[in-house]
């Protein structure tokens, strides 16, 4: 697909651990952790900006309107979510996507 | 009067026997316990998000929102736009890796992240308490209702939704609720939506009397208030956003939904599929608010909506609306309850024994039975704020382990643990010291705002206090939950087999 191996076995962690103390067979164990990582580094980035914009909104809008305009404010946050939710989505779906 | 109650026992019995039917119609052979939990794992996107929206429509949503809008005015309006906030929370940072850890529950998540049984059975109780206000709230607003629309006794509405529910859930595990809840979500949007337009309609273009105008629909009124629910305060308002944002991820019975789904993919695609599904539903409470605030000033919370069709149209045409009405409440009631009863019928199952059918359905009935006593022991207040109460609770407990465990490799046992006590007890400690009379200034107005990041504080501080415990296996699941599905090692159940799907 990407020209990563994909790994179709599972074995246990003891014996991961014991190979890498003998110094056998750890790259694609070490991959996996790196990948893990550059990964859920990239995700939290694209998912922290999302929380940071509902967040924004959640606590600016009702501070910053007149309680008589609450009714239009709250009606038009509804599709804004929606659109969030859709940015959300495919973003995190391209990170996963990207070698 | 009695054409009223003739449309609404007949609305009412249509729902019952439609979800009766859709629940056993065709009950499914179960060969594992994991396909009687999670419907073998093969339900489709928008099919779950219906069933995920409906599940998040209860009562409180449907009736209570809408009363309490009318009631207490126009900070209120608030409160929906928090709910669906909080599934663009779950969208970002929960669903996905919750779904590739391939966990049932909850607590299951808790002991395979952590590895500690002890932990699990600590989080089960919270699941607990979480699914019984829930069904509390749920039996209450069903009782008040029908004794409101037939005069019946309130108990026949609560012993009539939990018999249902325990009957649909027991007939045939995860499956049959998926489609009950699906099938209620599209019966309460078309109720809700169409009778709700005829009434406006005939609100703005004649046929009704009252003030053509809403007023003083931004001035707050007094009301009461429950951690900082129904209190019209902007303080009060944020606590409750707070909390609802948070605390959606931690809801039992949403939570389980998404392990119906067959991979993490699937399952992100569900959760937006309920968030547009929800944004469209919650387009009415508004509306219903506005027309209770007109024409039923004063009423009660979750009767509000119920009472509209009769006093503004008089005669056949509001008795057909209110029995419409009554067929949405009770889909309301029966989807909710389901769906609590599965979720954590299936938590306590697994907690107190080996997995198996037969233990699912006996924790199953004594969860029913244990919110009946509840309920027959506590009086009806509004169903929001109990709810409201419940997703106070999980934005306590149940976020800061979802979103330390998934994001955090350092979190131990021992830290979830402390912060569970320090965060849920804190608000169950005010709610319960602000019912009584103790009050602790402003700290017991507005529990949330201290219980949460004391919550994620003590877990923090204590997990790293004792690294000892920080699982052997955590870059293990670290990738499993984080790897895209078809790129990490495949483990015992992850995804059905193809051939699997009947």
């Amino acid at each position: 697909m990407n020209g990563r191996r994909v790994v179709v076995t599972r074995r246990p962690v003891a014996v991961h651990r014991a190979a890498r103390a003998l110094g056998l067979d750890v790259d694609d164990d070490a991959d996996d952790a790196d990948e893990t990582r550059r990964l859920m580094a990239r995700q939290a980035r694209i998912a922290l900006s999302t929380v940071a914009m509902v967040v924004a909104l959640l606590v600016g809008l009702p501070l910053l309107t007149a309680p008589g305009d609450w009714l239009w404010v709250t009606l038009a946050l509804q599709p804004v979510w929606v659109a969030l939710a859709v940015i959300q989505l495919r973003r995190a779906e391209r990170a996963e996507r990207r070698p | 009067m009695n054409a009223t109650v003739g449309a609404s026992a007949a609305g009412i019995a249509f729902v019952i026997i439609l979800a009766v039917t859709v629940g056993t119609v065709r009950p499914r052979r179960y060969v594992t316990v994991a396909e009687f939990y999670v419907a073998a794992r093969a339900v489709r996107p928008w099919w779950n998000g219906a069933a995920i929206s409906s599940e998040f429509t209860s009562a409180a949503a449907c009736l209570g929102l809408a009363g309490l809008i009318a009631t207490h005015g126009a900070p209120m309006l608030w409160y929906p736009v928090g709910s669906a906030a909080g599934y663009v929370v779950i969208l970002a940072l929960v669903v996905a890796p919750l779904r590739r850890s391939g966990t049932y529950t909850l607590p299951d998540f808790a002991q395979w992240r952590l590895g500690s049984a002890a932990l699990r059975r600590y989080a089960t109780c919270h699941v607990l308490a979480i699914g019984l206000l829930y069904l509390v709230s749920q039996l209450h607003a069903a009782g008040v209702v029908l004794h409101l629309l037939t005069g019946l006794p309130p108990w026949t509405g609560w012993l009539t939704v939990s018999l249902v529910s325990v009957v649909v859930a027991l007939a045939g595990g995860m499956c049959s609720v998926t489609s009950v809840q699906a099938v209620q979500y599209w019966l309460k949007l078309i109720v809700f939506a169409g009778v709700g337009l005829v009434l406006w309609y005939a609100w703005r273009y004649g046929a009704v009397g009252g003030p053509p105008e809403v007023a003083g629909a931004a001035a707050p009124a007094a009301g009461a208030s429950l951690a900082g629910a129904g209190d019209p305060s902007l303080p009060g308002v944020l606590t409750v956003l707070l909390a609802c944002a948070l605390g959606t991820m931690g809801l039992p019975h949403i939570v389980v939904r998404v392990y119906t789904n067959p991979d993490g993919r699937s399952a992100r695609h569900s959760i937006v599929a309920s968030q547009v599904l929800l944004g469209l539903f919650f387009l009415l409470p508004p509306l219903y608010g506005i027309l209770g605030r007109v024409h039923v000033p004063g009423a009660h919370e979750d009767q509000v909506v119920l009472l509209l069709p009769g006093k503004m149209l008089p005669g056949p045409a509001g008795d057909v609306l209110t029995g419409l009405l009554a067929a949405g409440a009770f889909a309301a009631f029966l989807a909710t309850s389901c769906g609590v009863l599965a979720a954590v019928g299936g938590a306590v199952s697994a907690c107190v024994t080996r997995p198996s059918v037969a233990s699912f359905r006996i924790a199953l009935a004594a969860t029913a039975g244990a919110a009946l006593t509840l309920t027959s022991l506590t009086t009806a207040g509004s169903s929001v704020l109990l709810v409201l109460l419940g997703f106070s609770l999980s934005a306590a407990t149940f976020c800061p382990l979802l979103l330390l465990g998934i994001w955090w490799r350092r979190l131990t046992s021992a830290g979830v643990a402390a912060g569970f006590a320090v965060g849920g007890g804190l608000t169950v400690a005010l709610v319960a010291g602000d019912l009584v009379g103790v009050k602790v200034g402003v700290v017991s107005q507005y529990p949330a705002p201290f219980a949460v990041p004391l919550s994620f504080a003590v877990m923090v501080v204590i997990s790293l206090l004792t690294p000892g415990r920080v699982p052997l296996e955590v870059d293990r699941m670290m990738a499993m939950m984080h790897l895209p599905d078809d790129l990490a090692s495949p483990s015992e159940d992850r995804s059905s087999p193809v051939d699997d799907r009947s």
